[in-house]
């Protein structure tokens, strides 16, 4: 058994010391993983408020490929 | 570098990659109310709008998803006649002085269907792939896309690179007009008389095809923001007019006397830069979007997109959304033509096409009743304003508002699901 | 083989924070867990089980482990699962960042080593013929695929029990986000996430010659500590002298003139994991080496 490591428990309070990362891990992504995170995070909210800019205005595109024509513009 | 950050970047990569999730179905979908009317109290288009995006996941890398739209719309939608202080007569209505007409017996549905996958090539890289298609009585669209996703940089970095090609084919319920020609000529062209005519779709139309291409850059700046940025190209050629749009033809003292068809170029290059940073604020989110839009009818766009997503607890999100587009007219638009001139090759007096800003003010609710089922609530007020008294406005024209502030409410019920 | 004990005991040690206790790779392990959700027992249940399927999956000692199956078909091309390639994958990775001192093929000289305290070492000659099954760059890995040289055999006890630590912790953390998660398995441990009222976890360093003593108390609220070396594993030279249980992959000989214990603080507990085992293997450089990595670390030497 290597030396071991006892827990003690939960006590005090303390600020974030100095393990706060100077760059981030992939493993570190908890943030960057979270839904609101995401570049689109409400996929169906905003393909439908994209898809009547697409039929107000003259301008377009941007944001990928896919999709598919319509007889709205 | 140490060879501790050395080493802890290769840990970073061993576990970001082990924490494979199970297969799982997902859905979301929405049903969207639309609403729309304008600043001289006409009541314009509406719609009812369900979608159903329905997504098989076995990771985020490696998915089938099929979504499904349908779309009903009916109301009255501008016919590019400019408003009079006379009665205005066209084929089958009348328009009373003082409003910008509006051909009254617009109707359409339209049914949309979209298969997508994405799949994982290797550890650092993925495609994705999918199909479209979409009908309306009067219009039909199929289209194929592809994109190839790369990692680098310990995943910190990812290139997309994508490309679309979609074929659409036209038929207008009244059939084809010659480019500028009086709508009291009853001479109109056979259906199809266009050179590329369709032989994929049922009904006889004239078709346009367009070739999108798009690289896209995102980057982990630090835990708790990211930045995109994409460039797209988008290639169209074939039949853009729209049939239903009229261009008024004036006399000296601004008083339409004729109106003649609306004519477009048959092809159109459009460019697209957009910048999207996503920062975490807590346990909030911030999401910016810039995007230049620039094309060869000389119409260029600036948008701006802020969303701010409050996590209120942990299970109510509360997100604002403000948007403003502003862009400037294609160069073949036109108030109106005017008696005497010479007509011009191609000419537009589609709103759509001036100068114009829109504003979008907006809030969306969700709650997150369990783990695995969502119900959301979205209200956007969407606002479009050009110049209503544009120097170009002649005689009767500048007693008129040439150009409505049109209002647009929005109200969209939303419902996601894990099983 | 015998199977180890399958069972566990959960507790709730105050209203909130749940422990729950097992034993897995021949240590005592722990995971605290706090978060006021019903999940919480069958989530610790999870990690229980997580922790015997990778001892299981990758253990050395059991034929019909995949990590046994994977050394069987050494001298063919075989395909690995996702988990493995990655592991591999980092395995190479570690390698050529020490140049060659964390080498998963050293299970070729492990084999030929007790640290029971009493049988005697290897000879010379024995090392010198199994150092033809010894060493990464004989190895051919190109993403699943793998070809391990005849009579190469992987041993995953460098990394097997540090990642068990970080992808328990990670994953309970992210199906509770927010809340306060610590894994502990026999001393390498990672706690992450915070706890919900700003308080810390508390570990105390054991001293390995004076047990009721820790060394120091450090309180750890987001991070990873592990520990490299045991002073009750060992063997003995013919001249009675004690041998710790790193060998150096490149004489299959345990290092010597090297501190008793090596505990490195960091992000993980794989990257701690991975230091404190370079330290020992600096041997007598090991503080050196340890002061140039910025990082917070504690060294043991042999006591007498």
């Amino acid at each position: 058994m290597k030396a071991l490591l006892i827990m003690m428990g939960v006590i005090t309070l303390s600020a974030c010391s100095n393990l706060t990362p100077k760059e981030v891990k992939p493993w570190e992504r908890g943030t960057l993983a979270r839904d609101n995170m995401k570049l689109v995070p409400d996929e169906v909210h905003t393909g439908l408020d994209e898809h009547i800019y697409f039929s107000k205005e003259a301008a377009s595109g941007g944001s990928g490929v896919g999709g598919g024509g319509c007889g709205c513009n | 570098m140490q060879l501790n950050h050395k080493l802890a970047m290769a840990v970073g990569s061993l576990l970001a990659v082990s924490n494979a999730q199970a297969e799982e179905w997902l859905l979301d979908s929405a049903v969207m109310f639309y609403n729309e009317t304008d600043s001289q109290g006409q009541d314009r288009v509406s719609i009812f709008e369900p979608v159903v995006s329905l997504t098989q996941q076995n990771t985020p890398d490696d998915y089938v998803k099929l979504d499904f739209v349908y779309d009903s719309l009916t109301g009255a939608t501008p016919n590019g006649a400019n408003a009079s202080s006379e009665l205005s007569k066209f084929p089958g209505y009348y328009v009373e002085s003082g409003y910008t007409p509006l051909d009254v017996n617009f109707e359409d549905t339209r049914i949309a269907l979209n298969l997508s996958t994405m799949k994982p090539i290797d550890r650092m890289s993925r495609f994705t792939t999918g199909v479209s298609y979409s009908t309306e009585t009067d219009y039909e669209s199929v289209g194929g896309n592809f994109s190839y996703l790369q990692d680098f940089n310990n995943k910190q970095t990812t290139l997309t690179l994508g490309g679309a090609y979609t074929y659409d084919a036209v038929n207008p319920k009244t059939g084809f007009r010659d480019p500028l020609s009086s709508i009291t000529d009853t001479s109109t062209s056979a259906s199809g008389s266009y050179e590329s005519e369709s032989d994929f779709f049922e009904f006889a139309g004239k078709t346009k095809q367009t070739v999108d291409a798009i690289i896209g850059l995102s980057h982990v700046l630090n835990s708790k923001s990211l930045l995109n940025l994409n460039y797209g190209i988008s290639s169209t050629t074939g039949y853009m007019t729209d049939d239903y749009k009229l261009i008024s033809l004036v006399n000296q003292n601004g008083i339409a006397q004729d109106y003649l068809a609306e004519a477009r170029p048959d092809s159109r290059f459009r460019q697209t830069i957009k910048t999207t940073m996503v920062t975490a604020l807590g346990k909030d989110s911030l999401h910016l979007d810039y995007r230049y839009f620039w094309d060869d009818w000389d119409v260029t766009a600036h948008t701006f997109d802020v969303k701010y997503y409050l996590a209120l607890g942990e299970k109510f999100t509360i997100r604002p959304h403000v948007r403003y587009s502003a862009q400037s007219k294609a160069n073949f638009y036109r108030l109106s033509l005017t008696q005497g001139e010479a007509l011009p090759k191609y000419a537009s007096a589609d709103y759509r096409l001036a100068d114009m800003t829109t504003l979008t003010l907006g809030a969306m609710a969700s709650y997150q009743l369990s783990s695995d089922l969502s119900l959301s609530f979205n209200i956007e007020k969407m606002q479009q304003s050009g110049d209503s008294s544009p120097s170009e406005a002649i005689g009767d024209q500048q007693t008129q508002d040439m150009f409505p502030t049109i209002d647009i409410w929005t109200y969209t019920f939303g419902f996601k699901s894990k099983f | 083989m015998v199977e180890p004990q399958r069972t566990w005991t959960i507790t709730e040690k105050s209203p909130g924070l749940w422990l729950i206790q097992f034993e897995a790779m021949r240590s005592p392990c722990e995971v605290w867990l706090e978060t006021d959700q019903a999940s919480a027992e069958s989530a610790l249940i999870w990690a229980a089980k997580e922790a015997w399927r990778i001892e299981k999956k990758y253990s050395r000692f059991d034929p019909n482990s995949v990590l046994s199956q994977i050394n069987q078909k050494a001298g063919d091309w075989q395909t690995v699962d996702e988990e493995t390639a990655s592991l591999l994958e980092f395995a190479d990775q570690c390698w050529q960042l020490t140049d060659g001192l964390i080498d998963v093929t050293i299970g070729g000289f492990l084999s030929l080593w007790r640290f029971d305290g009493h049988t005697p070492p290897p000879t010379r000659n024995q090392l010198k013929k199994q150092a033809h099954y010894v060493g990464w760059q004989k190895v051919n890995l190109d993403g699943d695929q793998l070809l391990l040289p005849e009579g190469v055999r992987l041993d995953f006890g460098g990394i097997g029990k540090e990642y068990a630590v970080d992808s328990i912790a990670l994953e309970l953390e992210n199906r509770f986000p927010g809340t306060g998660v610590m894994v502990n398995f026999g001393g390498d441990l990672m706690a992450s996430g915070g706890k919900q009222d700003g308080s810390v976890w508390t570990v105390g360093i054991e001293n390995p010659n004076n047990a009721q003593h820790p060394i120091e108390v450090i309180e750890l609220r987001k991070g990873a500590v592990a520990t490299s070396g045991d002073v009750k594993r060992f063997a003995v030279d013919k001249h009675g002298k004690v041998l710790g249980h790193i060998l150096n992959p490149k004489t299959g000989w345990p290092v010597a003139k090297g501190p008793a214990t090596v505990t490195v603080m960091g992000q993980t507990a794989s990257q701690c994991g991975l230091l404190a085992t370079l330290a020992m293997l600096k041997g007598k450089h090991a503080d050196e080496f340890l002061k140039s990595q910025g990082i917070r670390y504690w060294l043991q030497d042999h006591s007498g």
